[in-house]
């Protein structure tokens, strides 16, 4: 009996050491923000000090930080909404038609390194007038979202079961109906998941932003570059600043922490 | 190769000169400066395009656009990126062929000679000379023309100085008296002295710090090659840095860190490298001229009040520290080249180069230096002399003058770091000197 | 009828992608057999193959070669061992399982160059947390990024604190979703727990393993953000990746051909490597 008790003690203390990683270096990067920048170079580092949310209303007070938070969620939110729109019917297509070597193609976009998209793209938006606008970040980060979307969905669609399509169309339903009326609501938790994780990896999004956006567009993983100066690394900012860029994703993922694992996970576990 | 710059005649005659100290006083504001005449409205409703790297000088200014733009109607977009991200944006910008920046900041001595090559400059002479668009009281001549001739190339004028800066070696005095120390003279006291403090502190405090980032810490390192005698480039334009007057730079720079630093060197550039001092971890830097500001600042720094300043030490060529600039110029594919002009001359006007070097930015204008307001809030002037004394017999050239700078600058960087490592000093400037000259012979 | 269909569907996606993706790849191709020399002045000239074959020579290729796969196999190989050791650890039953599952996903939804810069920070040799904590249980301070052999090992690290969970998680969805039969009947059999996770568990979670890998090595391999801001490569080149040099010769030195010629050689290497992987795979599922 006690032996057991023994047991599961360990058990939980060895959960309990292996989770205090992944949130340890979160909590460093709270602190640091919290630190004044006197404290911040204190030697040996002060585990007690008098916080100070000097840095974080600095991160919106100097550095037009709320703009750049606008600016990264039309565009991830843009992004996502194209994306949705163009890869829903093509992963459904993908599934129900069995056409995996598309699938597969899609891919390769990913797999091709974000750096030599740049020059060519930073020519033509040259162009076109549309460096430093939501077009071209959204153009670009299209890259990371549609192929991610269409990945995610085609093992959402490949459950529905091919009898419920059937059935409505017996009742006379063209194709495009029946994906609009039966099929979307039947996924939803797969476009809500896809949706969520794609509006995360284009928020994260920095190569492509660092050069084709300008002041109006610049989105937050370059802004935070802000708070390295030309005088000194300013730690407090840069932290305060850290924590601030990586909050919404952190949140977003408790909202959809069940099918968040899933959506990771699906991909890989069907393949 | 090497040209002394011979500022100081022209400066020493301004600062003793009676006759100057007050007589050239500039008032503060730009508003009286439309009474000469001189029409600042003529792009009224322009809106130009300036792109900037954060620097202190760009904290001066930006507070101010608004009187700018007040004084000419024109809107100003200023753009600010850290200097890495700078570099890269202004280049994709150039690279593209179709940018709509109309000013922006370039340090002569780093790229001139590939953006005048590139054709991505707009030439100023006749700007300069424009009855039109030259502003009476600008004064050209107040500039050094040791700054203003750095962005000369082919016998037109592609940047105006908005800072002239040298480097300095900065001591921390508690330091320096609690050792028993005095300020070294010679490279071989340089390195008694940081050895003496890091041996009597048991290597708690560091002798001194530099730079150890691979391409930065050439800037500096530029100043032991050059006193001690070597050159980047030899006279037919094939990479020196393997003579044996480079290789004894190299290692003494090297030893410098190994010994007596900070053992995170190889990966410092300026910024870890002047904090390090600020903590008062080191005894000693050995960086621009314009981290004064830094130094003594007291909320970030913990050796405000106690920084003395001093010329690099002789070496066996002499004491031969660089001054650079960074400028201002005019984007060749610029729409508004004369309203970018405009934008340029209050940028580098007298008042403004005053402020700046109340800031402690030194300003590439005699005004500035020889102002009594100057003279009379110089907080050290130890820092004012010191850069008077290295501004006399400092050298322009601290980059090789070719075009692919950044890549001379890496591949002497390795052999910086290797020294700096410990590792064969003699085979690895060998090395250094054979990619250069593979570079130089890629780059025609 | 059907097929009309199926290009209704899949067609505006398909050229949407064409779009974006087949410019840029056709423009290096055509990049990569020339040289262009920006700063020149000068516009792209022709020069065949000799762009790849003076790559053969280049000293710092082969180092970013040999850093991004040092790299590579280093992350992959301890976030591949780390994560199913974790997720065997975590198959079972017990309470605060899912919000155990839920912290894991936060490193793998943080924003790369925010978790680059805490770790720059940490790895500080003065002032870090991590020399620090190594002081304080006896150790001596290591140099991390300042040091040219310890500078991929801090990188490798700071990689596998954010990627380790994303194999954890998906080996361990894996595991959740076997049939219980075989274990059953192992036992019955008198195979030790050792035995069952060699001969039974691993063989039927490996598809899933290989697939992880696959994700993950292709961001592996070309990983910019992490080494773009916390060491730039430095010291010197000892963490310059290949995709870090392809950044260096196109936005640093300006040689366009060049840059190409590495992005082209980069994008051959990242679908071999999968080619590869996805052989593995299929070989085993069949």
């Amino acid at each position: 009996m006690s032996k057991s008790y023994i047991k599961t003690g360990l058990f939980y203390i060895g959960i309990a050491a292996i989770t205090i990683l992944p949130l340890i270096v979160f909590l460093w990067m709270f602190l640091t923000g919290l630190k004044t920048q006197m404290d911040n170079l204190a030697i040996p580092p002060k585990i007690i000090f008098s916080p100070t949310l000097q840095n974080f209303k600095s991160v919106f007070a100097q550095n037009n930080f709320l703009k750049y938070l606008f600016n990264s969620f039309i565009v991830a939110v843009f992004a996502v909404a194209i994306s949705l729109l163009f890869g829903l019917p093509a992963a459904y297509a993908i599934a129900r038609f069995k056409m995996h070597k598309i699938g597969l193609t899609l891919l390769i976009a990913r797999m091709i390194p974000f750096i030599s998209y740049l020059i060519p793209w930073f020519i033509i938006f040259r162009k076109l007038r549309l460096v430093d606008t939501y077009i071209a970040l959204i153009t670009t980060h299209l890259i990371i979202t549609l192929p991610f979307i269409i990945w995610i969905m085609v093992n959402f669609f490949e459950n529905v079961p091919i009898s419920l399509e059937e059935a409505a169309r017996i009742d006379g339903c063209s194709y495009f109906q029946v994906f609009v009326r039966i099929l979307i609501p039947v996924v939803r938790n797969g476009i809500f998941t896809s949706s969520v994780l794609g509006f995360i990896f284009s928020w994260n999004q920095f190569l492509f932003s660092l050069i084709l956006s300008g002041n109006r567009t610049m989105t937050v993983p370059v802004a935070v570059f802000k708070f390295i100066s030309y005088e000194e690394i300013n730690w407090g900012g840069l932290a305060a600043a850290a924590t601030t860029i990586t909050l919404p994703p952190l949140i977003l993922t408790l909202f959809i922490q069940k099918h968040m694992i899933k959506g990771l996970t699906s991909g890989a576990v069907k393949g | 190769m090497r040209k002394t710059v011979f500022l100081l005649v022209l400066l020493a005659a301004v600062l003793t000169s009676p006759l100057f100290a007050g007589g050239k006083q500039e008032s503060a504001g730009t508003k009286k400066a439309a009474s000469a005449g001189f029409d600042w409205k003529a792009f009224e409703g322009t809106k130009i395009k300036i792109m900037v790297n954060k620097h202190p000088w760009v904290d001066i200014i930006k507070p101010k656009i608004a009187e700018f733009e007040a004084l000419t109607g024109m809107k100003v977009e200023l753009s600010i990126y850290p200097e890495d991200q700078f570099r890269t944006k202004r280049t994709v910008e150039m690279v593209s062929g179709t940018s709509d920046v109309d000013v922006f900041m370039l340090m002569p001595g780093n790229a001139l000679a590939q953006y005048v090559q590139s054709g991505w400059l707009a030439p100023l002479n006749g700007l300069m000379k424009s009855k039109q668009y030259l502003w009476p009281d600008y004064d050209l001549n107040d500039i050094y023309p040791a700054a203003l001739n750095a962005g000369v190339r082919e016998g037109k004028n592609y940047t105006v100085p908005l800072l002239l800066e040298t480097s300095l070696l900065a001591y921390n005095k508690d330091i320096f008296a609690k050792t028993g120390v005095t300020v070294p003279k010679t490279m071989a006291e340089l390195e008694s002295v940081a050895k003496k403090i890091y041996e009597s502190s048991n290597g708690d405090t560091y002798g001194i710090t530099l730079r150890g980032k691979k391409a930065s810490a050439t800037s500096q390192w530029v100043d032991f090659l050059h006193s001690f005698g070597g050159e980047w480039l030899d006279s037919n334009g094939k990479a020196a840095v393997d003579s044996p007057e480079a290789i004894a730079a190299t290692e003494f720079y090297g030893k410098l860190l190994r010994l007596y630093g900070p053992k995170s060197a190889p990966s410092n550039s300026w910024y870890e490298s002047i904090s390090i001092f600020m903590q008062g971890k080191a005894a000693m830097v050995y960086d621009a001229s314009v981290f004064k500001p830094n130094y003594e600042n007291p909320e970030k720094s913990a050796v405000s009040g106690k920084v003395g300043y001093a010329i690099i030490p002789k070496g066996p060529a002499g004491s031969i520290p660089h001054v650079s600039n960074w400028g201002l110029t005019i984007y060749s594919g610029s729409k508004h080249k004369e309203a970018g002009w405009l934008f340029i001359q209050w940028a580098t006007s007298k008042a403004i180069a005053l402020q700046g070097q109340l800031a402690g930015i030194p300003s590439a204008r005699a005004s500035a230096w020889s102002s009594p307001e100057f003279k009379s809030k110089d907080s050290s002037p130890e820092w004012t002399n010191a850069s008077i004394a290295s501004y006399k017999v400092a050298s322009p050239l601290w980059n090789p003058p070719v075009i692919p700078v950044g890549e001379c600058r890496d591949a002497m960087g390795s052999a910086i770091v290797a020294s700096i490592l410990g590792q064969d000093v003699k085979a690895a400037s060998r090395e250094a000197a054979k990619t250069i000259d593979k570079i130089l012979a890629n780059s025609k | 009828m059907k097929n009309r269909v199926r290009y209704t569907f899949i067609l505006p996606a398909l050229i949407l992608m064409t779009i974006i993706v087949a410019f840029p790849i056709i423009y290096n191709l055509y990049m990569s057999l020339h040289i262009w020399f920006v700063a020149s002045g000068s516009g792209p000239h022709w020069n065949g193959l000799k762009n790849y074959i003076a790559l053969l020579s280049d000293k710092r290729f082969w180092n970013s070669i040999r850093v991004t796969i040092i790299f590579t196999v280093g992350a992959l190989g301890s976030e591949v061992l780390i994560g199913v050791l974790l997720a065997l650890f975590f198959n079972r039953q017990f309470k605060g399982k899912d919000i155990i599952k839920t912290i894991f996903l936060f490193p793998i939804a943080a924003t790369p160059v925010a978790v680059a810069l805490i770790w720059g920070m940490m790895y500080n040799y003065d002032l870090g947390i991590i020399n620090v904590l190594l002081k304080a249980i006896g150790l001596p301070p290591l140099l991390w990024l300042a040091d040219p052999k310890w500078v991929i090992p801090a990188l490798i690290i700071t990689d596998a604190w954010q990627w380790t969970p994303l194999i954890l998680l998906i080996v361990l969805s894996n595991l959740e979703s076997l049939p219980t039969d075989p274990f059953e009947s192992a036992k019955v059999d008198g195979a030790n727990s050792l035995q069952v996770i060699l001969y039974i568990t691993l063989p039927m979670v490996k598809p899933a393993i290989i697939v992880a890998a696959m994700i993950r090595s292709i961001d592996a391999i070309k990983t910019f953000d992490l080494i773009y801001v916390m060491t730039q490569g430095g010291p010197d080149i000892a963490s310059e990746n290949l995709n870090l040099y392809i950044f260096n010769m196109g936005f640093s030195y300006f040689r366009m051909g060049m840059a190409s010629t590495l992005a082209i050689v980069l994008f051959t290497i990242v679908m071999a490597v999968n080619v590869f992987l996805a052989v593995i795979r299929n070989r085993d599922v069949t």
